[in-house]
């Protein structure tokens, strides 16, 4: 078999598997433009694949990535099951990311993105989609997992506020807004400014007891007392600023 | 079904390389052979989302992004797409093509060249088509993407 045929027949396994969703029932109606969103992609892929030369291996490797990625989005369709989480809820979440996250086309067209809830074993994640997007995609998925086992206790779905603010931050739009106003102010005065000042706030004398723990276990382990760096110092900011943006949205809960 | 193979791993890779190379392939071949270009307007459009993500630096964080790739077991069996590698590596592969074809050149100015020629392109009796010159800066920026997208 060539990797040309591989990835024909690849094609043919990721478009069956698509078709095999269609068995099941999922949340109400919102299933249909991520079915279609799927649909529209693989029509995007196959027209490609008609115009790869046999011997353009490097294209024919990349798009045998982008069929893997469309297969792990379309297995995310049948995760989407009424009864596993508060729908109303999901619903207001919903209306709030697709403001967020609503891009414009190269026409300057209003482009939605898709918001799929699914229930996952693990703990609250919001999935978007990668900032270098797949050449197929025409509007944009939005992952929203929910841990199904803490399927009755709303209040701690407002971690999500949190979450959305990770998931803006790598937009063209919202995410300029925040990381040129928000993060600003948030390291132009205080212990954030710079290294070494978030270093000395972090160990001063009347720092919470837990920091003080997790401080000596660092200096134990490293033979020297931690210092910020930027890196830290920045995912320290985005955090705080996301705290921030949970505590708007849905209040101390988040 | 009897005789097919089964379908590949869902997290065998997610490299924002190969997905940049397909979008920087169809804006090349776009902009050489405009007759092409509607056939592949979801992929130029997606070539927008790229440059616009660029400009607005939403790689800001690849390189924890990356560091966050390396995903435990428990993550590894979720079914929620892995994170995307080598975020970083666009971004500088971008730049470098900019400071290419747009020696001295602020980057939004480069980019808007970019998108212009892409909107021309992608949509010829909506939007007029930038002068001769700007179009041939805008296909030496994707031959120099590509060139710097280019690894084994």
């Amino acid at each position: 078999m060539t990797p040309l045929e591989f990835l024909r027949e690849e094609f043919e396994n990721v478009k069956r598997a698509l078709g095999e969703t269609l068995r099941y029932e999922y949340g109400p109606e919102r299933s249909i433009e991520y079915y279609s969103e799927c649909q529209s992609r693989l029509s995007e892929i196959d027209k490609s694949i008609a115009r790869i030369s046999a011997s353009a291996k490097n294209t024919i490797s990349d798009h045998l990535a982008e069929l893997s990625l469309l297969a792990t989005w379309i297995s995310l369709v049948e995760r989407s099951r009424l009864g596993e989480f508060s729908w109303p809820f999901a619903d207001e979440l919903r209306r709030m990311a697709t403001a967020l996250l609503t891009e414009k086309t190269l026409k300057g067209d209003r482009r939605d993105p898709i918001i799929h809830i699914v229930a996952e074993g693990g703990g609250y994640r919001i999935v978007y989609e990668p900032s270098v997007p797949a050449a197929s995609g025409r509007r944009r998925f939005v992952i929203v997992a929910f841990p199904r086992s803490l399927k009755h206790h709303v209040l701690l779905h407002s971690i999500f506020g949190h979450e959305l603010c990770h998931t803006a931050l790598h937009t063209a739009q919202a995410g300029v807004a925040l990381r040129a106003e928000v993060m600003a102010a948030l390291s132009a005065i205080g212990p954030l400014v710079d290294n070494s000042m978030a270093t000395t706030w972090l160990s001063a004398a009347n720092a919470p007891r837990e920091i003080k723990a997790a401080l000596s276990i660092y200096a134990g382990r490293h033979g020297r007392p931690y210092a910020f760096t930027d890196l830290d110092r920045q995912m320290w900011l985005i955090e705080l600023m996301c705290d921030l943006f949970g505590l708007l949205l849905f209040g101390p809960a988040s | 079904m009897e005789g097919s193979m089964p379908i590949m791993a869902a997290h065998s890779r997610n490299d924002a390389r190969g997905a940049a190379r397909l979008l920087a392939i169809a804006a090349r071949d776009s902009i050489a052979n405009p007759a092409v270009a509607h056939d592949r307007e979801v992929a130029l459009n997606n070539v927008y989302r790229l440059l616009e993500a660029f400009r607005a630096n939403a790689f800001f964080d690849a390189d924890l992004s990356a560091r966050q790739s390396q995903q435990g077991t428990a993550d590894t069996l979720t079914l929620l797409p892995p994170v995307q590698r080598n975020q970083g590596y666009v971004r500088d592969a971008l730049d470098r093509a900019i400071g290419s074809a747009f020696a001295g050149e602020s980057r939004d100015h480069a980019i808007e060249i970019v998108e212009n020629v892409l909107r021309a392109v992608t949509y010829p009796n909506e939007f007029r088509m930038p002068s001769r010159v700007d179009q041939r800066r805008a296909a030496y920026f994707f031959d120099e993407l590509l060139r710097n997208l280019q690894f084994s």
